[in-house]
């Protein structure tokens, strides 16, 4: 014979079904999220692993001033990799974007085609899909670059610009404003010599190395490059190149996020399940107790008690497996293909991810709720016959303050109901951190852009390939720039950070105290958080393209928002760099500056140049403001539901028993319902402070993925913001329990004697 | 301790009602029963050297004041009281050193518990209700039949919230008799019924002893209803004042109060 408490579990479930709907909704929502963004992440990463094997993906490149010799290449290869020519070409598109242009290459870096064809004819080029996408071009559009029109044939993802990134040491990709395409080889070879970059890869020849082994002999690569005279523009390992491993860093830190974010919220479910069981035994003690003296077992009781979980998360976990596969991916498509230039993926089911939404749930459920009732089933029948469910029943009543009686009350309901309104808070604090980090990322954004934009020091930045004097100087002062890499404990790896050598009465810097015989630095105030360092501070830095190693002493930190630098005199500069005294590569200016050979311009930049990037990362983040809107204001009704129709339930009996005494809906709602709003605001207002931490220490994690640093601001509108959209959740609720107070008959206190 | 022996053979309408089984077979035997609840100078002894053996198929009514030890001595021998001292010993089975799985296993085989409050499962009809305790035996009584004798057939299918006070303690003594168990406890199931319902379910009681024979203890404060008991104890101060000796018990629903 089946066990015949079995045909309560449908009851239950039909009786009880607004508190089970609501915790099978959250559970299924949080799983269907949890199952679509995991599949589609390892549909990312799977289809990134196979692009960079079948596309023969650079193990690292570099560029150099000048053709790289016979001799040199000869060199650099005995060390064992082999050297391809990766020249490319940038042009400006238009005003605000750039294209860099390769030669279709054959032996590393291998086209994907995305759509249309390949270029065939001297007027021909496929173009990046996301750039292409972003830029609004489509093939057989026709762009002119460098006056030259070429139509576009097919868009394409290549291995080595999965992430558009302009230059290395950017604080983010930008598919906006630089884009990259590749034409034919003879194309390519037919436009003129000046303006091309000297790019090459390479490739390690024993595929089997490991990440240590290939660190090093990109070091000696390196080494054995700048030993045979080789002058160095830029070399990057394709560990250390943003635009290749971004997307590894961006999905390295999403995806634990991601899961610690949805396991959380499954933990607080199944607490609030502990909660709801709990409650039941509370309330069905005395039925236990009678169970119990007739030869059924506590193990048979747990088991009864533990189905409800088990299968709502059971079926929660299929559900959301079902959802997460098939509708979600879609939506967490667009998220990187908004953001990342990639082949064409394919979900699949995943073993880890099928893991983490079944029987992870299911376990946690399980374990907490199991805990929960064997603490609760310990007691002895009588103990349950006499409803003594407290280990310590001769504890004392908390002493309150003298304070009036309805307040007292309250006080007591609360006190009565701790476990909910615990679990309340810890809900009302996740679902908060949610919201403000999805209200928040706008704001901090746009923040950090104008910050940037007010903070330029001057209308145009210069950056030269070699020092050449404008045909207009005007107002433009000479400085001296350079790139130099500083070690990053946090996140274990060498950050670029620009050395900026000014002269002594810089007007663009004129509270600067630089000497020329000063031997200290000023950091800027992003870089110093970035590193924790102090004046005083003594912090070592590598240039990347020499190896020359130098040790500098922090003499100050200066408010300057535009990126990580590092502020000391042109002199000073210049001696680290073992340059002539004299020696410049860059320009501050008011106002345009013309050279004879426009070609001796490696780079402009303008404020609205370096606000640019705030176009991609508000383009990345547009879709969170209303997906953390959506989630935490299920988290808040879900928790509200249920854990307050907890309290009205559990004192149903004594509601009617005020009823009897004559009190009115109204008084009985300022004593119970108040109790729950009181600890409903108190937990939306008191849970900020922690909330605003727990942003902090997830932006502190963010930045370890960022080349610059982006400031945590959090502007003082949201905090009443959120402690509204809180409110106005709870309002449902409210009224929702009010018409539950009502509907408590009289006639509850009569026939309940027992 | 007061020991007699019951005489009226007849009730006093002149009905008459079956003698005691006195001569069956001993099938609960007590000595020396001890109980203390509390400790220092607050400690209470609620049991105190309780002696005292009941025949298989009686029905055993224990009488006493609150606080007299008659709801303990119940408990202990449902296996729910640990006691300090003394033996109970049910159907040749010593329980008092019983580890809690095998009191389990007893209650499971042995007994059926009757309570005041009915404690039915709300969300169970009378049927599943009683199928909670069909359960737990191996050979269980037959479900039709034991509904017809409870009076519950027509409301087999209701819920316990349809129910008056009298059928819901029907539903919960059907629920502990179909497990056909041995002993029958019964703790003032009465006590929350008016007059003629209690009467009605004491007359069940009494029905019930004679279609399967079992053991039955009835605890409780109403004193008339020890007339229609084969033995009748009273319990003061954890002892047992009086131990009578009834055998010609009157029926159920000649009792008056």
């Amino acid at each position: 014979m089946k066990n015949p408490l079995r045909k309560r579990f449908k009851r239950d479930l039909i009786s009880n079904r607004g508190r089970y709907l609501a915790i099978f909704a959250m559970l299924t929502v949080t799983i269907a999220i949890m199952s679509g963004f995991l599949a589609v992440a390892d549909g990312a990463q799977t289809v990134l692993d196979q692009n960079r094997a079948d596309a023969k993906i650079e193990d690292g490149s570099f560029t150099t001033a000048g053709a790289l010799s016979s001799a040199a290449r000869a060199a650099a290869e005995k060390r064992g990799v082999t050297i391809y020519q990766n020249d490319y070409r940038e042009l400006p598109l238009s005003d605000d974007a750039t294209l860099r242009i390769y030669p279709e290459r054959a032996d590393i870096n291998l086209v994907t085609m995305i759509t249309g064809r390949r270029p065939a004819a001297a007027d021909e080029m496929a173009l990046d899909r996301l750039f292409a996408a972003s830029y609004g071009l489509a093939i057989g559009d026709t762009v002119t670059v460098d006056g030259v029109p070429l139509t576009i044939t097919g868009t394409i993802s290549l291995p080595d610009y999965s992430s558009l990134f302009k230059n290395n040491a950017d604080l983010m990709m930008d598919s906006f404003h630089f884009g990259v395409g590749v034409v034919t080889p003879a194309t390519f070879a037919g436009w003129p010599a000046t303006d091309i970059v000297n790019g090459y890869g390479y490739r390690f020849d024993n595929r089997d190395l490991s990440i240590t082994a290939q660190r090093q002999l990109a070091t000696a690569i390196k080494d054995q490059l700048i030993a045979s005279g080789v002058l160095l523009t830029g070399f990057v390992s394709a560990e250390n190149n943003q635009s290749i491993t971004f997307i590894d860093d961006d999905m390295g830190s999403d995806v634990p996020m991601m899961k610690v974010l949805l396991s959380l919220i499954i933990l607080i479910m199944a607490f609030v399940f502990a909660i709801v069981i709990s409650s039941t035994i509370d309330a069905e003690a005395a039925m236990i107790g009678t169970l119990l003296a007739s030869g059924y077992t506590k193990a048979e009781l747990l088991r009864h008690y533990l189905s409800m979980p088990v299968a709502v998360t059971l079926i929660s976990a299929l559900l959301g497996n079902l959802i997460g596969y098939l509708v979600m991916p879609d939506f967490f498509k667009v998220m990187y293909d908004s953001s990342y230039s990639l082949p064409p993926m394919t979900i699949t089911v995943n073993r880890e991810a099928l893991l983490l939404t079944t029987v992870v749930p299911l376990v946690l459920m399980v374990v907490i709720n199991f805990v929960t009732l064997a603490r609760k089933l310990a007691l002895s029948p009588l103990q349950f016959l006499r409803k003594e469910l407290h280990q310590n029943r001769h504890r004392r009543a908390v002493k309150l303050p003298r304070i009036s009686f309805f307040s007292r009350f309250r006080l007591r309901v609360i006190l009565q109901n701790k476990a909910s309104y615990l679990t309340l808070f810890i809900g009302i604090f996740l679902a908060s951190f949610i919201l403000m980090f999805g209200l928040a990322i706008t704001p901090m954004i746009s923040h950090y852009v104008d910050s940037i934009e007010a903070a330029a020091v001057s209308d145009y930045q210069y950056l030269l390939k070699a020092p050449a004097e404008p045909q207009n100087p005007g107002s433009a002062e000479k400085m001296t720039v350079a790139g130099l890499e500083t070690w990053y404990p946090p996140a274990a790896k060498n950050i670029e950070v620009a050395f900026w050598g000014l002269r002594e009465d810089s007007r663009y810097f004129p509270e600067l105290p630089l000497a020329a015989d000063e031997t200290g630095v000023y950091l800027s105030d992003g870089l110093a958080k970035k590193l924790g360092a102090t004046a005083g501070a003594r912090l070592d830095f590598v240039n990347p393209y020499t190896n020359q190693e130098d040790t500098v002493t922090v003499l100050g930190i200066v408010d300057y928002p535009g990126g990580l630098t590092v502020f000391l005199s042109q002199a000073q500069l210049n001696a680290l760099l073992d340059r002539e005294a004299d020696y410049f590569n860059g320009y501050f200016s008011d106002q345009e500056l013309t050279f004879a050979d426009r070609n001796v311009v490696a780079t402009v930049i303008t404020p609205a140049e370096m606000a640019k990037f705030g176009d991609q990362m508000l383009s990345s983040f547009n879709q969170l403001a209303p997906l953390c809107l959506f989630a935490a204001v299920v988290i808040y009704l879900v928790l509200m539901v249920v854990l307050t129709k907890l309290v009205i339930d559990k004192n149903a009996l004594y509601i009617s028993y005020l009823k009897v005494f004559g009190y009115e809906t109204a008084e009985i709602s300022k004593l119970y319902l108040r109790a729950t709003t009181t600890v409903v605001l108190g937990s939306l207002i008191l849970s900020l402070p922690l909330v605003k931490l727990g942003i902090q220490g997830s932006f502190y994690l963010v930045q370890l993925k960022l080349s610059g640093y982006l400031p945590v601001y959090l502007p003082l509108y949201l905090y009443p913001l959120i402690v509204a959209i809180g409110l106005a959740s709870y309002l449902g609720i409210n009224f929702l329990q009010l018409r539950r107070i009502n509907q408590i008959p009289l006639a509850a206190a009569l026939k309940n004697r027992e | 301790m007061e020991k007699k022996n019951g005489t009226n053979n007849e009730t006093s309408n002149g009905t008459k009602k079956e003698t005691s089984n006195a001569n069956q077979p001993v099938f609960l035997s007590v000595s020396q029963l001890d109980k203390s609840y509390g400790s220092g100078a607050a400690r209470v002894k609620v049991l105190d050297g309780v002696t005292t053996s009941l025949a298989a198929g009686q029905i055993c009514v224990i009488l006493g004041p609150s606080g007299s030890g008659k709801s303990t001595f119940l408990n202990a021998v449902g296996g729910l009281e640990r006691i300090d001292g003394g033996r109970i010993i049910i159907d040749g089975q010593d329980i008092s050193r019983l580890d809690p799985a095998s009191l389990g296993r007893y209650r499971r085989d042995k007994l059926g518990f009757v309570f005041q409050f009915y404690n039915l499962i709300p969300n169970l009809t009378v049927k599943e209700n009683i199928e909670v305790g069909q359960y737990l035996s191996q050979k269980p009584l037959e479900m039709d039949a034991l509904l017809h004798t409870l009076g519950l057939w027509e409301h087999r299918d209701k819920f316990p919230n349809q129910l008056s006070g009298g059928q819901q303690q029907r539903c919960a003594i059907g629920r502990a008799l179909i497990k056909n168990p041995a002993l029958l406890l019964c703790d003032e199931l009465t006590g929350a019924l008016d007059y003629q319902t209690a009467k009605e379910i004491l007359a069940l009681l009494e029905t019930i002893n004679q279609t399967y024979h079992n053991t039955i203890i009835i605890v409780t404060h109403n004193e008339p209803i020890k007339q229609m008991a084969h033995r009748v104890l009273k319990l003061h101060d954890g002892r047992i004042v009086t131990d009578e000796v009834n055998d010609h018990p009157i029926a159920a629903s000649e009792l008056q109060w």
